[in-house]
């Protein structure tokens, strides 16, 4: 009774083996196809790009590839000014995308719509979406994802590496001082500012700085008034235009506030925010470079 | 009868005070209550907690005291002069326009005026073009809800093109602008219109038998010997220039205008003698409860005020509607 079922098993698993052998071949030869397939997309350099990101569109500027570039958003670069715009922020024109041939579509998790990512590929466009970027290091590694992709990627090392020895000067230059405890005011009626799981975060760190709001979850939370002045900051930066466009306004708001650190120094700084808004390598690297400076105390009268 | 209305009033009033109390203690930062109360016994004072209690957190209450002061009272006089129980504040387009100055102001950087400036030129364009359609019609209800709400779309789609041609950033900033805060930066403003909106509400008070008498009808209010059209004329032109001041301040609050007036009207009656007084204390209690409560909640962050008065007022709301015997419309 045992034996014959134990027999029986056995016959199952034999008569399943060369099942299996011919499942893993046929996997095999999938997976090697695909892989080629893969391969053989990435090898081949696009001729045409259709940016839906103004962040991209000036990482694909930096990293000279405009005349691939045949699509922007209604917001670009400077360099991008005589290129075809496919839409804006909130809507993206699919079929002047489509008219315009595009071999490769950049978009992003941030700033497009899972919606128009899903129609584009449904039409058979070759769309590659972007992360979101936190920090330097997940700038730099779309910087150089961008790089390969676009076929640029000699150009994309060696911008990455110049930017990481002078972010490295900078870190260094604060390194052994006093942190310093920054406020950032993004906006200002109601007050926003931004957490360390943003850029900004990230760059006053490097900066030498510490965010007074960095503990918050949120990444741009909106904070009271009150707590600001209870965590009375050494150094409070106001990016412009969200909410007070002068800088009276904004270094009004807080200079009646007797006894605030930030008010006594005399160090609250206003910012343009083109230099904070567009995370690229570049950029990045210019804003640390102002706001350590404003952080080190060394940018007096901005 | 009078007691039928002083005594709610009053303790309207009580309530008002001990919420203004509780929000002085409670704030958007911890502060020890004793802190509080030794900065707010010492006028002249200095230090870190002086400059919060005087300077961030009472300016703040009044705020809230006043807009929702206003907002009720502007909601009283709206229901009443349109006879309209879904009317309020913002239902003849003052708020539509308030925040297309505003988009403009963020987002395309026009005007010198300032932020506030440019709402509040919104909102009395806004009130300047009802009036306008309104009086070729001899200032008809269906006429001014058909034209406030108009316009209010018109308003909205013109921010919405705004919005549309422009960046990120801009939008963001408009978007939280019109969410609406009771944080303003600007204390001589806060307490500027505190002041005008303040006395506007007051003045509004004397005329309260001129609503009793026009929530009869047109008709029925010339009969009485009230002159329909000056006075409803009247009553708009106050009831959104107070509107306006609330919203190029504070922004866009919802459903306190919308929620308090039917909750007093079911309080103290329907006349107006002692709904209007009732229903600002009422407005304010509400406004400045919702505020201290979105600044607690998730404190140090701060949730938008209409969020709470949104949630607050619609749940409330609800329940008013469930309980038909409540109900004074059917």
């Amino acid at each position: 009774m045992w034996l014959t079922q134990a027999q029986a098993l056995c016959e199952i698993f034999i008569v399943g083996w060369d099942r299996w052998i011919k499942i893993i071949v046929r996997a095999c030869a999938a997976g090697l196809f695909g892989l080629f397939f893969n391969v053989s997309c990435l090898l081949a350099t696009p001729s045409r790009v259709v940016s839906l990101v103004p962040s991209f569109t000036r990482e694909i500027c930096e990293l000279g590839a405009l005349d691939i570039l045949v699509g922007v958003t209604s917001f670009r670069p400077e360099c991008a000014a005589k290129k075809q715009v496919v839409g804006n922020l909130t809507e993206i024109n699919v079929e002047q995308v489509i008219a315009l041939e595009p071999d490769l579509v950049i978009a992003s998790k941030d700033s497009n719509p899972k919606k128009l990512v899903l129609k584009l590929k449904s039409l058979g466009m070759n769309v590659v979406v972007f992360g979101d970027q936190q920090d330097f290091n997940g700038i730099v590694d779309t910087f150089l994802r961008l790089g390969r992709i676009l076929g640029r990627e000699r150009r994309a090392r060696k911008i990455v590496a110049r930017v990481r020895q002078e972010v490295k000067t900078i870190s260094l230059r604060a390194q052994g001082k006093k942190h310093i405890r920054v406020f950032w005011q993004l906006g200002s009626s109601p007050l926003v500012t931004a957490s360390n799981r943003t850029f900004i975060g990230n760059l006053t760190r490097i900066a030498g700085g510490v965010n007074i709001f960095g503990d918050l979850q949120d990444r741009y939370p909106r904070v009271n008034r009150e707590e600001v002045i209870m965590r009375d900051p050494d150094v409070i930066i106001v990016v412009k235009n969200m909410g007070c466009s002068t800088r009276d306004t904004c270094a009004n708001e807080w200079a009646h506030v007797d006894g605030l650190s930030a008010v006594i120094g005399g160090r609250i700084y206003t910012l343009d925010p083109d230099i904070v808004c567009q995370p690229t390598p570049l950029r990045f690297v210019k804003a640390l470079d102002v706001v350590s400076r404003m952080i080190q105390g060394e940018a007096h009268g901005e | 009868m009078g007691n039928k209305r002083l005594i709610p009033a009053l303790s309207l009033g009580l309530m008002l005070v001990t919420v203004m109390f509780i929000a002085l203690l409670v704030g958007g930062s911890h502060i020890p209550s004793r802190d509080v109360i030794n900065a707010l016994l010492n006028p002249r004072g200095a230090g870190v907690f002086h400059t919060l209690v005087w300077d961030v957190r009472l300016p703040r209450i009044v705020l809230g005291t006043v807009v929702g002061a206003a907002l009720a009272g502007c909601g009283v006089v709206f229901q009443a002069i349109l006879r309209n129980p879904l009317a309020e504040p913002y239902t003849l387009g003052v708020s539509g326009g308030g925040a297309l100055g505003a988009s403009l102001y963020i987002v395309l950087g026009i005007g010198g005026l300032g932020m506030v400036g440019m709402s509040i030129g919104g909102c009395l364009i806004s009130i300047f073009t009802v009036y306008t359609i309104a009086s070729k019609k001899n200032f008809s209800n269906t006429v001014l809800i058909l034209a406030g709400v108009i316009f209010s779309f018109l308003f909205s789609s013109l921010v919405m093109l705004i919005f549309s041609l422009s960046s990120t950033r801009d939008v963001y900033a408009a978007v939280i602008w019109l969410m609406g805060s009771l944080s303003s930066a600007d204390t001589r403003l806060v307490w500027l219109v505190s002041i005008l909106a303040s006395s506007a509400l007051i003045f509004l008070l004397f005329f309260s038998r001129d609503l009793d008498l026009l929530s009869l009808g047109d008709e029925r209010a010339t009969y009485l010997g009230l002159d329909a059209r000056r006075s409803k004329v009247f009553f708009f032109i106050l009831a959104s220039f107070v509107t306006a001041l609330c919203v190029a301040v504070a922004g866009v609050i919802s459903f306190v205008g919308l929620i308090i007036p039917h909750f007093t009207r079911k309080l103290v009656g329907p006349s107006h003698g002692g709904m209007l007084p009732c229903a600002m204390l009422a407005g304010s209690s509400f406004l400045v409860t919702c505020d201290t409560v979105s600044q607690r909640l998730l404190r140090p962050v701060e949730l938008p005020v209409g969020v709470i008065t949104g949630i607050a007022g619609g749940v409330f709301f609800l329940l008013f509607l469930l309980r038909k015997d409540w109900w004074g419309y059917d």
